[in-house]
């Protein structure tokens, strides 16, 4: 079988595709799998695993092939109809498209190949997702943050992937490892060793949104020497950078704090990170390199980073999220603010409080310091392994269960979505999934006591059980409306009853899925007659699906509380 | 008539009608100073289609730029000068280029040619080095517009030429409203194209026409 992964988008998320590629090998270990990247994101394509080739979509050239009236109109027609053509040279089996743009879709429509997975479009921009995860994440860009999967979760899961989830792999590449043995070789002030277990710091970001300030990583450098001086501290950075970071150079040196400054290609960062213990980043490509190394990783969220999307994948990395209220922001249109916000809101001494916690191996004093800073930081610690699919857990407080709320709404749609691709069978799957749930929880909320728990649960089954009786008679109303598809009274009517039902629900945090299920049906409501209805059938079944699923996984929480544990 | 002299650097030059096709006093820094200034239009260039053959210089800077990484093509309307050339340059370089030298006499030769149909078939880059075309201006500037294909009427010529005028049916005949010599932009052959039929043959033309569209908004 010959594959193609489209991923047209920035360095990072054609990083972030390497766990779905990993899966598609361990589903298709005879598989040939080919990618299709943008130029600019091509340094990453030796570094994915399992890739026999890589074809390049030369968007610069063919941007400038359209714009300067030196060149013939036709270049960047022509040159893109040889894309097109070598593409479908390969006689591909299987296309998926990790793209959700409309570039990306009209170029899937041009690919043939029996089987496309993820957005093409036809030139009346009718979209076809060829898969229910890329039906959702379209839906999915108008949700909450913690409401969506994570994008290496859902590309995982578009290409087939049941429990088992492929962690973040990626390949050294030998120059990568040899400039990076020099560079810590020259570090380590010895003839025969490179230096190891160092605090890497990455300063600056591609996106001047996701800075923090270097006057804000001097005063973090100067206070995390004092405190642990025996830990040496290493400055990552592109070459481009070094004037930028010029400054910050200059002071460090007037203050006399000893750094190593690392400048080095992508490949050697990925090799240079293998050695290293800790790294601060806001940056997404550096972020995504250390989620395939062992270095622990603490993030700055900031500026359009969207942690529960894009956040490290890599279990126990750390990430530190501005309260401010306009963040995440869009990641394509500028800072909108008078100045960054997001970034000053975020002080040292709560970034340094979360390091010192982090060094000290302190999982409780980490909660501490989260609650302490929680008017400025929100403090996620990643969890990979204990339910199956990405979660971050609160360290700051969490009184209205939010994240469990979210993780619950996360598995009955995971499994609604699998049991469309995969059948019932997923469904066998359920009570496991349902006790490492139990499991996230109590990672989660530690501090639970056990009649809490009970009252917990039993709260949130009650809430469920208001959609479980609700939904039998929402598809009784469906059926008597299906013989006057025509008849706009009898759907006001029908759309009465799903705005009291919703006023109903709203209040319940556990039900904010269903809410927004709703909202999308009652907006929908000016659609032709047959659409309009099958759009509130399909709502509807799926309302009634994934609560029931909802349900199944709490019921198996309070019967096996002791399992759990 | 086309005469020969040798420039202040001590190499062979070519004159026509007392015109300098290359530079009298330096003809090969002339010829490193043209291809530096056209190293964007170059860059990731398949293959450049050269005007003028010239005293070639310009050819052999714009061979060692591009290191092989494209095919040249040299479109020469003075049935003279590759002639002139060989006997003036009887260097190594020289044979090579003339195997790449069209010569024309109008478009319509020009277009019929064998090595120009194919090279117009796929992507390339024009680039006229205007010391080499005098005497023959206007034929090159007609020429020149003709491979942009930036008007209506270059651009038809052109689509005639590849025999793919069908695949653009409907933007041809929208754009027969337009000024024969307007300036034409992708922004014109997407406002005109209208296939809504995946039947349609201008139907694929119009979906690579759309993931253009999406570059430049």
């Amino acid at each position: 079988m010959k594959i193609l992964v489209v991923s047209l988008l920035r360095l990072g998320d054609v990083l972030l595709t390497a766990p779905a590629i990993s899966q598609l090998h361990r589903l298709h270990p005879d598989a040939e799998i080919q990618i299709l990247v943008n130029r600019e994101s091509a340094k990453a394509v030796p570094h994915l695993p399992h890739l026999s080739k890589a074809h390049i979509f030369e968007r610069d050239l063919l941007q400038q092939g359209l714009g300067e009236a030196e060149r013939s109109l036709l270049e960047s027609y022509d040159r893109l109809n040889q894309l097109v053509f070598e593409l479908n040279q390969e006689n591909f089996d299987w296309v998926i498209n990790l793209t959700q743009t409309h570039l990306s879709g009209y170029l899937l429509s041009l690919v043939e190949s029996p089987k496309q997975t993820g957005l093409s479009l036809d030139l009346m921009q009718n979209a076809n997702f060829n898969s229910p995860w890329f039906q959702f994440l379209n839906q999915s860009l108008d949700l909450e943050d913690d409401e969506a999967f994570h994008f290496s979760d859902l590309f995982q899961f578009s290409v087939g992937a049941n429990e088992t989830l492929e962690p973040m792999s990626l390949l050294r590449t030998e120059a990568g490892r040899k400039e990076a043995h020099s560079i810590l070789h020259s570090m380590s002030g010895t003839n025969s060793e490179t230096l190891q277990n160092f605090f890497a710091i990455q300063p600056l970001t591609s996106d001047v949104k996701k800075n923090w300030g270097l006057d804000r990583f001097s005063s973090l450098i100067k206070s995390f020497y004092h405190s642990h001086a025996e830990i040496p501290i290493v400055i990552l950075h592109a070459p481009f950078e070094t004037v930028a970071l010029q400054p910050l150079r200059e002071w460090l040196e007037k203050e006399a704090i000893p750094v190593h400054w690392a400048s080095c290609s992508f490949s050697a960062a990925l090799s240079i990170l293998d050695h290293a213990k800790y790294l601060l980043t806001g940056d997404t490509s550096v972020k995504h390199l250390a989620s395939a190394t062992n270095a622990k990783i603490i993030e700055l969220s900031l500026g359009s980073s969207s942690l529960h999307r894009t956040g490290a994948y890599q279990d126990g990395s750390i990430i530190i999220q501005t309260q401010e209220a306009c963040a995440p922001c869009e990641h394509s249109s500028s800072c909108f603010q008078k100045s960054h916000l997001c970034g000053e809101r975020v002080s040292v001494d709560a970034v340094s409080a979360v390091i010192d916690q982090v060094v000290a191996q302190n999982h409780l004093g980490l909660r501490t310091v989260a609650v302490e800073f929680q008017e400025e930081i929100q403090v996620w610690t990643v969890n990979t392994k204990s339910v199956g699919f990405w979660a971050a857990i609160p360290q700051h407080s969490d009184p209205a269960f939010q994240s469990a709320v979210s993780w619950l709404d996360l598995l009955g749609r995971r499994f609604f979505l699998q049991s469309k691709v995969r059948g019932k069978e997923v469904f066998n799957e359920l009570g496991n999934e349902s006790l490492r749930f139990g499991r996230l929880l109590r990672k989660a909320y530690p501090n639970l006591e056990e009649q809490a728990w009970k009252t917990t649960i039993e709260n949130f089954e009650r809430q469920a059980m208001l959609v479980d009786m609700r939904v039998i008679g929402l598809e009784s109303g469906l059926n008597h409306l299906r013989s006057k598809l025509e008849n706009e009274s009898a759907y006001s009517q029908f759309k009465q009853t799903l705005l009291v039902f919703r006023d109903k629900i709203r209040p319940h945090v556990l039900l904010r899925g269903h809410t927004r299920l709703l909202d999308l049906m009652i907006e929908n409501s000016r659609a032709p007659g047959f659409a309009k209805f099958r759009h509130l059938q399909d709502g509807i079944q799926e309302m009634a699906q994934r609560n029931s699923i909802e349900l199944q996984v709490l019921r198996t929480l309070s019967q096996h509380m002791e399992i759990t544990k | 008539m086309l005469t020969q002299d040798v420039s202040r650097s001590g190499i062979p030059i070519l004159i026509r009608d007392g015109r300098l096709l290359s530079s009298a006093v330096d003809p090969r820094r002339e010829a490193v100073n043209w291809v530096q200034s056209h190293q964007a239009l170059v860059r990731g260039a398949q293959a450049v289609c050269v005007l003028g053959l010239g005293s070639g210089y310009h050819l052999e800077a714009l061979q060692a730029h591009l290191d092989g990484s494209a095919e040249i093509l040299i479109l020469e309307a003075d049935r003279e000068v590759p002639s002139a050339y060989s006997l003036a340059l009887s260097n190594s370089a020289s044979g090579s280029f003339l195997s790449r030298c069209v010569v024309f006499a109008n478009e319509d030769e020009l277009l019929s040619d064998g090595q120009v149909a194919k090279m117009i078939c796929g992507p390339f880059v024009v680039l006229p080095f205007f010391p080499a075309l005098q005497g023959h201006v206007e034929l090159y500037r007609s020429v020149h517009e003709i491979l942009l294909a930036r008007t209506p009427t270059a651009l038809r010529r052109i689509l005639s030429a590849r025999g793919e005028e069908h695949l653009f049916l409907n933007c041809l005949q929208q754009l027969s409203n337009v000024a024969r010599t307007a300036p034409l932009s992708i922004h014109d052959i997407l406002r005109n194209s209208d296939v809504r039929s995946s039947v349609d043959p201008g139907y694929r033309t119009q979906l690579l026409w759309k993931i253009l569209g999406e570059l430049i908004k």
